[in-house]
């Protein structure tokens, strides 16, 4: 299985499912390469938005946090953040970024 | 002269739009045009066939593997729908996807438009809009404006984003500062100058403060907020890292359920990443 995740979404130890080309067809990195942190950055640079990742589905079941990463994501957001909800539907955006924060910051 | 009057009269040496989509523009303006002849305009460039075959057939329109014509994606998609998905396409070869700017990438700010562009057009469906043919393409071009920044004035581009970042303010304050106005100026600009719908002209110049519009209520509702979502799901970067806080007039707009917001998170994340790589990659 494989699945398609912009390169904001690598995290340290996905597995390359394909192969990344620049726009003449050179190949930049090869399928099977372990993936790191460092790479989002480069393959910005290279001008590359998503890759394909071997994908065992096994993130699908992760879907609570715990609390010590939620209070990180917290922090983090207090300068992003900086009103209180005022009403449910803005509760839901603080939860969702709050998420976010846990899935692409501190994974 | 300030910065910004400068870099608006370079904004007449951007490529013009390519000609299948002027034509094509120009053809759905006649009422009496046909399917076939329609077809005929895009067929005469591949390499947009292609683009509009993989877009019609990807899950953000739920058509998923039964478009396998041009003549099809009309039918099914509408005219404006299709026109709109080749200037999406068309627009981001205008721009370099390479400029370097440190913390800030053109492939950031469009993977983020790509962003706005789905939560745009769902908030309108939620809400019932029959009409959703310019809501994806007031997402894609809503910041348009930046990408005339990063493309006309890099340098100076650079300052504005270190400055937002030093001071925790939004980069349009920024942008203020440093080019005498900000990027929905500048975007307004090329707006008017590639003669886009009035719908998009209005959306790239207030999309920051929602303003209420008798005729566009809806959809500007919808930018507004698709734009505040895409800022909290991480979706690219525009170049801003504060997550505003709503106009409290858009709820009663919007008419969203209890619970709506959060249950999309992760089928939005899924169609961003189909239709950045979509867009941005093949």
């Amino acid at each position: 299985m494989s699945k398609i995740i912009t390169v904001d979404l690598i995290e340290g130890g996905m597995e390359l499912a394909e192969v990344i080309k620049n726009k003449y067809g050179q190949i930049l990195l090869s399928d099977g390469v372990k993936l790191e942190q460092k790479h989002r950055k480069i393959l910005k640079t290279w001008g590359i938005a998503s890759v394909v990742i071997k994908d065992d589905g096994s993130d699908q079941k992760k879907v609570q946090y715990s609390q010590e990463k939620m209070d990180q994501a917290g922090n983090i957001l207090l300068a992003r953040f900086n009103w209180k909800p005022e009403n449910g539907f803005e509760e839901e955006i603080y939860k969702i970024a709050l998420e976010r924060v846990v899935e692409t910051e501190l994974n | 002269m300030n910065l910004l009057d400068r870099i608006i009269g370079r904004i007449n040496n951007l490529p013009t739009l390519p000609t299948v989509y002027t034509k094509l523009a120009d053809a759905i303006d006649d009422p009496t045009v046909t399917i076939d002849q329609l077809s005929k305009i895009i067929s005469s460039d591949q390499s947009s066939v292609f683009k509009i075959l993989k877009v019609a057939n990807s899950p953000f329109y739920g058509f998923r593997g039964k478009v396998d014509t041009i003549s099809q994606a009309l039918l099914y998609l509408g005219f404006n729908e299709v026109k709109n998905i080749i200037f999406a396409l068309s627009v981001t070869n205008l721009f370099s996807k390479e400029k370097q700017i440190i913390g800030f990438s053109p492939i950031d700010l469009w993977s983020h438009a790509i962003g706005v562009g789905i939560l745009t057009r769902l908030l309108g469906a939620v809400a019932r809009e029959k009409n959703l043919e310019n809501y994806f393409l007031a997402g894609i071009f809503h910041d348009i404006g930046k990408l005339v920044f990063m493309e006309f004035a890099p340098k100076e581009y650079q300052k504005a984003v270190q400055l937002a970042n030093t001071k925790n303010i939004r980069i349009s304050q920024a942008e203020t500062e440093i080019f005498g106005g900000d990027h929905a100026s500048a975007g307004y600009l090329l707006a008017e100058k590639w003669k886009l719908p009035s719908s998009i002209q209005k959306v790239v110049l207030n999309h920051h403060d929602f303003v209420e519009d008798e005729q566009y209520n809806l959809l500007m509702a919808s930018i507004y907020l698709g734009n505040i979502l895409a800022k909290a799901l991480r979706l690219g970067f525009d170049g801003d890292n504060i997550i505003p806080k709503p106009n409290l007039k858009i709820w009663d707009i919007l008419k969203l359920n209890p619970g709506f917001l959060y249950s999309i998170k992760n089928s939005i994340t899924e169609d961003y990443n189909h239709a950045v790589r979509l867009i941005l990659v093949e």
